[in-house]
């Protein structure tokens, strides 16, 4: 899966995190079920991820990427290992404030979009900004202006089920940024487009969700987006088998 | 995220009104059924709410006050004489039949009025003068008895009719309560109803008296009880006391009763059903509200907010169709249906246990959703 041929290793365990790293992730191990049918799905994972860095996770099916996903993104307890995302020790945290912090820095992009089919564009938008306590009024003037900065202006008073695949992944992508994260967390966001509604959303989750004080990490096996990406991260079998570097002329 | 919760729950239009269906019904079924079990109570001792007297003195062994046992006619005296008594007036209860002028024959419920003082006559007269009672042969009879002995044109004021081959005179109609066996009730004096009977040894159904204002009734009662061995009971007392020997002696408590806890159990299983399918099919929004930071806590106020809405929505429209059908039933007394606010409030205590259960079996799921259930 070389773009380059080059190969970067994770940092060793013992390293602090420089202030350019975002995500910190050391010997992380995750298993499911018990006994005789216990799956090891993550055997000690070692990452980084930089701020300003758009990061995609690849592999094949069953490698362990959305698992990794959600336990970068706090959603999913870990067994063994150290989580260090934006500063913060996830391993050490309760379940309360770990979700308190993921509604505060971070911002999710879902393989299925999962807007509320009740709630209209602007409403679905501003969920995260109701979740941290704003009034419904300002929530949702927000979540409108957040749509029209993703070109979706004429579309915020529309339901879900009124707009196309397309349009919903990109309300789903206003949605995950109307509170300025800082870490943006992308699963399989172009698994349910087509090809040229995948590659849309990809340049707005570049153009749009990258930023000096933020990273992202995509979930893919879409190798037509590779090109957005700055860096690859490769799983097989529960283990990163390399991290690499993209060019985007090599892939586009 | 209340306002989230609202949407969320009338988004989903057929779930929403299939579970304001089921406790609508619920809410009707136990009201209505409730209700019209409360009526038939009323009717049962509407002899004694029709009389309207403050102390009833009966046969110590009685059940009900449609189970007339006679007592000695002395009894009016003795009563009388008990301290705390300012009055008291004999009054005769008994079932006879009426032959009218076309051959027709009615059972009636003959009630003799102590002639001097008419106590216990129905307070609202609907055509002619109660007082005329006091006329030769003239009897009052309550519109029941008009509706089950021919209708207006059959008989009314001026008809003549036969008492056990004895002639009575209709001089008034008076509007009374329904009684449980809807058998018409004649009044007369109570010297004019003993000689419509045949004659027997004991003929004095019931002593109605009062207390001397400012002495609590149970306590004149009591004494009465004491002093005479007679039975002595409040209005009150009386009404429950034949309340209950209805609901011991007859299958009606069971079958209301059973009715009602059918209603609570059928709503409580279509409400808690729909409501926890409603959850979690909405599992993977409420997965994607968790993972966006939305606390178990924030969550369970959202269940609660909604199982309540719809919950106090389908109380508003069950009470709201069981009182609109008491209202037509029940006009002109064609039905007992009595609709009374502790009925109400034990039926929404009921909804909200309802509606609390269903809430909490689908917070339990939701405490126990993992986040992560967005990316699979």
């Amino acid at each position: 899966m070389s773009m380059d041929g080059s190969v970067e290793q994770g940092t060793s365990a013992q390293e602090q995190p420089s202030p350019s790293v975002a995500v910190q992730v050391r010997g992380l191990v995750k298993s499911f079920g018990a006994g005789d049918t216990t799956v090891t799905v993550l055997k000690g994972i070692d990452l980084d991820v930089h701020f300003g860095e758009l990061l995609l996770l690849v592999g094949e099916s069953g490698g362990g990427k959305t698992t990794l996903l959600s336990a970068i993104a706090g959603i999913l307890d870990i067994d063994a290992g150290e989580l260090e995302v934006l500063g913060a020790s996830l391993t050490n945290m309760t379940a309360g404030t770990r979700t308190s912090f993921r509604g505060q820095r971070m911002g999710f992009v879902f393989q299925q979009f999962n807007l509320l089919p009740a709630l209209t564009a602007a409403e679905n938008v501003a969920i995260p900004l109701l979740i941290q306590g704003l009034s419904r009024t300002e929530a949702v003037s927000r979540g409108r202006l957040m749509l029209e900065r993703m070109g979706l202006g004429d579309r915020t008073e529309f339901l879900p089920r009124n707009l196309s695949g397309g349009q919903q992944q990109r309300v789903a992508v206003a949605r995950a940024l109307v509170n300025d994260p800082q870490l943006l967390v992308c699963d399989e966001p172009t698994a349910a487009l087509d090809g040229p509604n995948g590659q849309k959303i990809m340049e707005l989750i570049r153009d749009v969700g990258r930023a000096p004080n933020r990273c992202v990490i995509v979930v893919t096996h879409d190798s037509r987006v590779f090109h957005f990406g700055d860096r690859m991260a490769e799983l097989t079998d529960g283990r990163i088998v390399g991290i690499h570097p993209i060019h985007a002329e090599a892939t586009a | 995220m209340n306002y989230v919760a609202l949407r969320m729950l009338f988004g989903d239009r057929a779930k929403y009104l299939m579970l304001l269906c089921g406790l609508t019904f619920a809410v009707m079924l136990i009201v209505q059924q409730g209700s019209i079990f409360w009526g038939l109570m009323m009717w049962s001792q509407s002899s004694i709410s029709n009389i309207n007297v403050p102390i009833w003195v009966t046969d110590p062994g009685i059940g009900q006050v449609d189970e007339v046992k006679p007592i000695a006619d002395t009894a009016v005296d003795r009563v009388r004489s008990v301290p705390g008594v300012e009055w008291a007036v004999p009054l005769y209860k008994g079932v006879l039949r009426a032959r009218l002028s076309n051959g027709d024959y009615h059972q009636i419920t003959l009630t003799g009025l102590d002639a001097p003082t008419l106590i216990g006559r129905p307070a609202e007269v609907l055509e002619g003068r109660f007082e005329d009672i006091l006329e030769p042969d003239a009897v009052v009879l309550d519109q029941w008895a008009v509706e089950r002995m021919g209708g207006p044109s059959v008989i009314g004021i001026g008809t003549l009719f036969e008492l056990n081959d004895k002639l009575a005179r209709v001089v008034a109609i008076a509007k009374t309560q329904k009684s449980f066996t809807n058998i018409p009730v004649v009044y007369t004096t109570y010297e004019r109803a003993i000689r419509y009977v045949p004659r027997e040894r004991r003929t004095l159904s019931y002593v109605l008296a009062k207390a001397i204002d400012g002495l609590p009734v149970t306590e004149v009662t009591t004494r009465i009880h004491e002093q005479t061995g007679l039975g002595a009971f409040s209005a009150e007392e009386f009404g429950w006391k034949t309340i209950s020997w209805v609901l011991k002696n007859t299958g009606i408590g069971i079958n209301f009763g059973t009715t009602i806890v059918l209603g609570f159990i059928v709503g409580m299983a279509i409400a808690g059903q729909t409501f926890y399918l409603f959850t979690v099919e909405n599992l993977k929004q409420f997965g994607a509200l968790k993972a966006m930071g939305a606390s178990t806590f924030t969550l369970a106020r959202m269940i609660l907010l909604q199982a309540f809405t719809v919950g106090l929505t389908g109380y508003g429209v069950g009470i709201g169709l069981a009182t609109g059908f008491g209202f037509l039933s029940a006009k002109g007394g064609g039905l007992p249906f009595v609709e009374t606010w502790q009925l109400l409030l034990l039926v929404l205590v009921a909804l909200l246990g309802i509606c609390t259960l269903s809430a909490l079996i689908s917070i339990t799921k939701l405490a126990r959703l993992e986040p992560a259930i967005v990316f699979r």
